[in-house]
């Protein structure tokens, strides 16, 4: 970690900890949207981590973005830090970005949005924060190549719902709207990488949220009394806690890892999505027993809406589908490690399984 | 708010330890096409190979880590991980030194006499030297603390009566590292006065008693010692200092990859099952998630490795990589016989059904051994401030 990553990850820390707390994020849930808290972010170029420096950007790496997109989930922060940043990376996939303004990020699961004389056609489920920036990055196809994007969101049919954790997705509809821009993507990119980017990015938001969850159920059983003694005296909240935060500990192990292989230089797209599946796979699959864990732990408070706790274990729910859940992940090593062990005649599982660490 | 962070960083690799890891791994090929050896599920607790030991050390491949006046290569921690992970990953037959390779060589070059590092050391780098552990007895398994076997001091050294119990491998063994009480127990003070000694297993007074574990396989022993005698520099470190010895040893075994990879054998065997072959998607779904918490529990054991030689003591995250490690061997068995059932014993024309059925009857021992996954909750737990 460079000196000047670490003064950006303390800013935002310092600024993460001075705006937002349990009241902010519940009262963003009900309306109370927390635009001083985004303001100052955007100010103190938060939101400019992935913008190259040309681009009056701060140009920082993958794994300082990563850090930072894992550290604003120990506050659940209800504003659209993460597809801000993940926006401004798909962008710069096709030197595209801008420090002006705040783009979020469409992308399909399966079918692509067409370009076609300037102007966009599809529809993309599940866009995160639409509402809450002024332009979208789109990956779609033009004339059969991969390109990018950007859209107003005011331009789009856009219809909105709130995911579990009361936060906006939308199913954004581009029915012949014109692009404020765009051009192709670079050479080498593909649907997948921008596809595992995501999952990555999601993965360390649920690693960030396993964190804070371990943290709260320490300190609740630490305080909490029954039976004329602290629950953490109790044998069975003991081997409860230490499961908690062994699936934290294994998923922290993973998406540092995964944050290690894609900044590699010359990371080939399978080692990078090897290290991709293996996060969103540990760090969904954690996602279920960590929060039924927790929850257990935490008795009635945790089941209340005004304790922090069901800001991260409904936040982590939602996450852990996006972008391939565990179970699409999964199928994806399976198959992928099967064809490399079956490819030459000394191939073997464990050559793939242990590469790219 | 606190938040617990566990981080793992990536070891700095060597180029070295690649061509050595690479260099293991074609002999191991070359053996196994030689029929040398049979690849065999938990190798590294059930495969007795004498022979196969005496190659390894003759290729310089054992206490790598060691002085080279004592017999060692004098290279990293990360080269000896390389090389385990490649006998763990071929189901080599590894066991007859594992014990002496892995805990009782360091614990001579710590705390044994000038004497015994030149005598033992290089015996054991050589693979001609094998020990066995003395910690369990019939009244002391997890609560080691409560042994009963005593050692008193006599003229020229001590006397030690007792009973040992598991300690694996004996019957080759030349030596033991026997636990036994220096002093009276204090129950204020559980752990102190107890010692490690070093004993000759051929030393008049000991008797060796195979016991066959499930699995059939009979490299379980009890290890009685009626007044045996051992000299005074067979102590090993200071006298009441054993059970510093026996946590600090713990720490150190209780993340490597034999924690994780005791099955990996089986997962590799099933791939080369279905090569060629059109997978379901939920059979791809099942092996690909073994693959997943496989490369998640190497990354954080890699990392552990990596904080010790930073000259951290990363305890909770050690204890955490053997629990979880040693129940996700047990689990590849479970999740594979979804697609593979297991009903026949060892022993069958079919090596894949015998690798599965080997660590299916196995499998109990993978949370015992080392260290009950109970105990590691509860040293997590502590870890966390919870007691």
């Amino acid at each position: 970690m460079e000196n000047s990553d670490q003064i950006i990850l303390d800013t935002a820390e310092r600024l993460f900890s001075d705006y937002c707390n349990t009241e902010v994020v519940n009262n963003a849930e009900y309306g109370q949207y927390p635009d001083a808290l985004w303001r100052a972010f955007g100010d103190a170029g938060l939101l400019l981590v992935w913008v190259p420096e040309s681009e009056d950007g701060v140009g920082g790496s993958v794994g300082l973005g990563l850090s930072l997109i894992r550290q604003s989930a120990h506050f659940a922060l209800p504003v659209p830090l993460a597809e801000a940043l993940m926006g401004n990376w798909l962008l710069a996939q096709a030197g595209l970005t801008s420090a002006e303004q705040v783009s979020g990020f469409a992308l399909a699961a399966k079918t692509l949005p067409v370009l076609r004389d300037g102007a966009l056609h599809g529809v993309v489920e599940g866009v995160a924060f639409a509402s809450r920036v002024s332009q979208l990055a789109v990956l779609c196809l033009h004339d059969g190549q991969l390109c990018m994007a950007v859209v107003a969101v005011d331009a789009c049919e856009c219809s909105e719902q709130k995911s579990l954790a009361g936060e906006p997705r939308s199913v954004v509809s581009f029915a012949g709207v014109n692009v404020l821009s765009s051009a192709p993507t670079a050479a080498g990119f593909s649907i997948e990488l921008a596809f595992g980017m995501a999952a990555l990015v999601r993965a360390h938001q649920i690693a960030g949220a396993m964190e804070r969850i371990v943290g709260l159920t320490v300190g609740y059983v630490q305080e909490r009394n029954q039976f004329g003694r602290a629950l953490s005296k109790f044998q069975a909240i003991q081997h409860n806690v230490a499961d908690i935060a062994g699936e934290s500990a294994l998923a922290n192990a993973a998406v540092e890892q995964a944050a290690r292989t894609v900044s590699q230089a010359g990371c080939n797209l399978n080692d990078a999505l090897l290290a991709i599946a293996t996060a969103k796979s540990v760090t969904g699959e954690a996602a279920g027993k960590v929060t039924q864990l927790a929850h257990q732990a935490h008795g009635a408070m945790g089941f209340s809406h005004e304790y922090a706790l069901q800001q991260y274990s409904r936040r982590i729910w939602c996450w852990r589908e996006e972008f391939g859940s565990e179970f699409y992940w999964n199928e994806w090593l399976g198959q992928h490690v099967a064809a490399q062990a079956g490819a030459s005649a000394d191939g073997s599982a464990w050559a793939c399984i242990s590469r790219a660490f | 708010m606190k938040n617990m962070k566990f981080s793992f960083p990536a070891p700095l690799v060597d180029p070295s330890v690649e061509e050595l890891r690479l260099e293991v791994r074609r002999f191991l090929e070359e053996e196994r096409s030689k029929g040398m050896f049979t690849p065999g599920a938990d190798c590294w607790c059930a495969g007795i190979d004498t022979e196969f030991s005496r190659k390894l050390g003759a290729k310089g491949w054992l206490g790598v880590t060691w002085p080279k006046q004592y017999g060692g290569q004098e290279l990293t921690a990360l080269h000896r991980y390389a090389i385990t992970e490649e006998l763990l990953v071929a189901g080599a037959p590894v066991h007859a030194h594992w014990i002496a390779d892995r805990q009782s060589g360091p614990l001579i070059l710590q705390c044994g006499s000038e004497a015994m590092k030149k005598d033992i050391l290089p015996r054991i780098a050589a693979g001609t030297c094998y020990f066995a552990l003395g910690l369990s007895e019939p009244g002391a398994g997890s609560d080691l603390a409560a042994v009963r076997t005593r050692a008193v001091r006599v003229e020229g050294g001590w006397s030690i009566t007792g009973t040992k119990l598991w300690s694996s491998g004996a019957q080759v063994c030349e030596y033991m590292s026997v636990l036994a009480r220096t002093s009276t127990l204090d129950e204020k003070h559980r752990h102190a006065g107890l010692t490690q000694f070093l004993v000759r297993l051929d030393s008049p007074g000991v008797s060796i008693r195979g016991i066959r574990d499930m699995s059939g396989v009979e490299h379980f022993n009890e290890t009685n010692f009626t007044d045996v005698f051992v000299p005074e520099d067979a102590v090993l470190g200071e006298v009441g200092d054993g059970w510093t010895q026996i946590t600090s040893e713990l720490a150190m075994e209780r993340s490597g990859p034999e924690r994780f990879l005791s099955t990996f054998v089986v997962l590799e065997s099933a791939f080369a099952q279905v090569a060629g072959k059109t997978q379901s998607p939920q059979q791809a779904a099942v092996m690909g998630r073994l693959v997943a918490r496989i490369r998640a529990l190497r990354s954080m054991s890699l990392g552990v490795a990596t904080l010790l030689n930073n000259g951290y003591m990363p305890d909770v995250e050690a204890a955490i990589v053997k629990e979880l490690g040693t129940r996700f061997e047990q689990e590849l068995i479970e999740k594979l016989r979804e697609f593979w059932p297991i009903t026949m014993a060892q022993g069958g024309a079919d090596e894949f059904q015998n690798l599965l059925s080997e660590s299916l009857l196995r499998q109990p021992s993978f949370t015992l051994r080392g260290g009950t996954n109970e105990i590691l909750k509860g040293i997590i737990a502590r870890g966390l401030g919870l007691r």
